[in-house]
């Protein structure tokens, strides 16, 4: 593979990565949130 | 005597509302608990690839006096969160932890590891310029240090794993040994009275 | 695709028999596993600070960058073989374990990530005519996925 190639995939990887991260943490975020409210009230 | 004073120092910090507030939130305690692991890849990561070098295991076209430089305050940043993290989660249990024969060993395994440590770079200080710091592999006493530097943290991380575990708690049924060594001051003393 | 029977059937091996019974050798194998982490984190740290510029600067990249995925390598196979043996204890658990699984598909991602895109750019070409855009955004992916698999690793146990 070329040089080009594996930078185009190195965008191409590293944002569906960045949007699965953020999508995962949020929402591990909210469910610890709604664990504590359901604790604690 | 001295377990008699830990023991008194420890119930003297699980007295405090703090304390008993942290060990039971919720998440609280899992995050300090993450914290305080997930620090090990910064801090012991950059230890072990100074050890690595020294031992001529990685890095070797690099001097080993750059490594140790350049590594050294991304390791510092780990040990403080480490150290931090670590003296909160025994601050949350603080009884439990003076009677653990891990917690006890752990401790003394780590006094051994800063020992060694600042002898070690006492030396390493010392090979700045020198000679052989281009070498693959230090000489012998830097080897032996970086050996031991390997060894001491790995069962460092072992007795600070076992801490969780309960095999050797108080509560258990252990010779009189096990209890003074572990400090369980009740169980020895009724361990006494049986005898006598 | 079902991979139940996976669990099944290493939750009734040899393995499960040994990392169920005996306490002390599942705590060595962790032992394994925490220093595998350090070694991993330490290599994945490294290389991808110096890639963004913060650590080892007056060290070349491509220096930097071999080293460290050979350390990297070593790392994997010993997280993966511990992994495995820690997982019997408690296979048919981490079937249902929401943490497990996020762990499963970072670390799958990860490899993907490593021996397909990140080894190949780095090891072949002069790190001098790689944007530096994409060494930066490299560098940002493959902490991401560390971090994450990591920390739901960690999260496995609290869950």
């Amino acid at each position: 593979m070329s040089r080009q190639t594996l930078e185009r995939m190195t965008y191409a990887f590293a944002t569906g990565v960045f949007l699965l991260a953020t999508w995962y943490w949020v929402r591990q975020w909210n469910s610890m949130m709604e664990l504590l409210e359901a604790a604690y009230g | 005597m001295l377990n008699e004073w830990l023991l008194a120092f420890a119930r003297w910090l699980d007295g405090f509302s703090w304390s008993t507030q942290l060990h039971e939130s919720f998440y609280m305690y899992a995050w300090i608990e993450s914290t305080h692991v997930l620090t090990l890849m910064v801090f012991l990561g950059m230890l072990f690839i100074i050890d690595l070098r020294m031992l001529g295991f990685a890095f070797t076209g690099v001097p080993a006096s750059t490594i140790a430089e350049r590594l050294d305050l991304p390791m510092k940043i780990g040990m403080t969160i480490m150290v931090l993290t670590g003296f909160v989660l025994f601050f949350a249990i603080p009884v439990r932890s003076t009677q653990s024969i891990w917690f006890r060993m752990k401790v003394i395994l780590m006094i051994g590891a800063i020992v060694n440590a600042l002898i070690f770079r006492r030396k390493m200080l010392a090979a700045k310029g020198s000679a052989w710091d281009r070498d693959a592999k230090m000489p012998g006493d830097l080897r032996v240090g970086a050996g031991l530097s390997l060894g001491l943290w790995s069962a460092i991380v072992i007795t600070g794993r076992t801490i969780a575990y309960d095999w050797y708690d108080c509560f258990q049924k252990l010779p009189y040994f096990m209890y003074w060594a572990a400090g369980c001051v009740d169980e020895m003393a009724a361990l006494d009275r049986q005898g006598g | 695709m079902d991979v139940f029977w996976f669990f099944d059937w290493l939750d009734t091996s040899l393995l499960a028999d040994i990392s169920k019974a005996y306490g002390g050798v599942f705590a060595v194998v962790q032992m394994f596993h925490l220093l595998g982490l350090a070694l991993m984190g330490g290599s994945v740290l490294l290389s991808d600070l110096r890639f963004l510029g913060v650590v080892m600067t007056d060290v070349p990249s491509k220096v930097v960058f071999d080293n460290t995925q050979k350390l990297f390598t070593l790392a994997l196979v010993v997280l993966v073989l511990s992994g495995i043996f820690m997982a019997s204890a408690v296979a048919l658990k981490l079937y249902y374990n929401e943490a497990f699984w996020a762990k499963m598909a970072g670390l799958g991602l990860g490899i993907l990530f490593v021996y397909l895109i990140r080894k190949p750019l780095f090891t072949r070409f002069d790190h001098d005519s790689i944007s530096p855009a994409a060494v930066k955004v490299a560098a940002l992916c493959s902490l991401t996925i560390w971090f994450t698999v990591a920390a739901s690793g960690r999260w496995i146990g609290f869950s």
